[in-house]
């Protein structure tokens, strides 16, 4: 199976949960080996998926754990 | 029948397991703290309410998560105000550390990012800030959310793809 960037594009959203079928991934593997566009793209995505999981957590402070737990009785 | 509560379903285990992760979500959502903390209490008094309907039939993340994702949106809706209040405090202890360098680059990093997610569609954000952010399955985010996987995944791929242009130059 041969596919373009655009069906690329649109198998990412599996190819990130490792949902791909055997077929799929073997395409999504074929187009990257000949395509740097996408090669950068998805290394960028990836990217981002990184910044997120380390950047984007908060943190409640945790004067204001104590009182929801307070105020909610589980203390 | 038998009644028996999973350890992990104790209220305080709950609590301590979820708080971080439904008040990321909150503020991502409502973008102000002390909405998001509102939205915090909201969402674990009806977790401890409702804890007994709970079925199992489902993870209990994404469970929670409907219930403050509701929370949030009935928050913003509520609100005229701008918000907005700066991330970079709120953002987890655990990456302050390092020299002084990288904390700055940390720092703008929180920022950059926050001011990204911002722009983004409120379906949008959730599911980029629940799956992403907060690393929950595809399925459970579906369920958060209430709405189909594909549709899902349609939002996962418009969000990255935005936190891509817009944040380019720390993805080089
Ligand atoms: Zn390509």
């Amino acid at each position: 199976m041969k596919i373009q960037c655009d069906q690329l594009a649109s198998l990412l959203p599996e190819f990130f949960d490792g949902t791909l079928s055997t077929d799929q991934t073997d395409a999504a593997l074929d187009h990257f080996a000949t395509c740097e566009s996408c090669r950068l793209t998805v290394d960028e995505l990836e990217g981002v998926r990184t910044l997120a999981g380390e950047y984007g957590r908060l943190e409640l402070p945790s004067d204001a754990k104590d009182r929801i737990r307070r105020s909610i009785g589980l203390d | 029948m038998h009644q028996r509560r999973e350890p992990q379903l104790d209220p305080g285990r709950l609590f301590d397991t979820f708080v971080d992760g439904v008040y990321t979500l909150a503020y991502r959502i409502v973008r102000d703290r002390h909405h998001a903390e509102d939205v915090v209490q909201e969402t674990f008094i009806k977790v401890v309410r409702s804890i007994g309907t709970y079925r199992g039939d489902g993870p209990i993340a994404a469970w929670i998560y409907r219930i403050a994702y509701r929370e949030a949106i009935t928050v913003t809706r509520r609100r005229t105000e701008e918000p907005v209040d700066p991330v970079e405090a709120l953002v987890r202890a655990e990456r302050a550390g390092g020299s002084v360098e990288e904390q700055v680059l940390a720092g703008e990093l929180a920022i950059r990012l926050d001011e990204a997610i911002g722009t983004l569609t409120e379906p949008v954000r959730a599911a980029f800030v629940l799956r992403d952010v907060e690393g929950l399955s595809t399925a459970d985010v579906a369920v958060a959310l209430d709405v189909s996987e594909s549709a899902v995944k349609m939002r996962l791929a418009r969000a990255r793809e935005s936190l891509r242009m817009q944040l380019e130059e720390y993805l080089r």
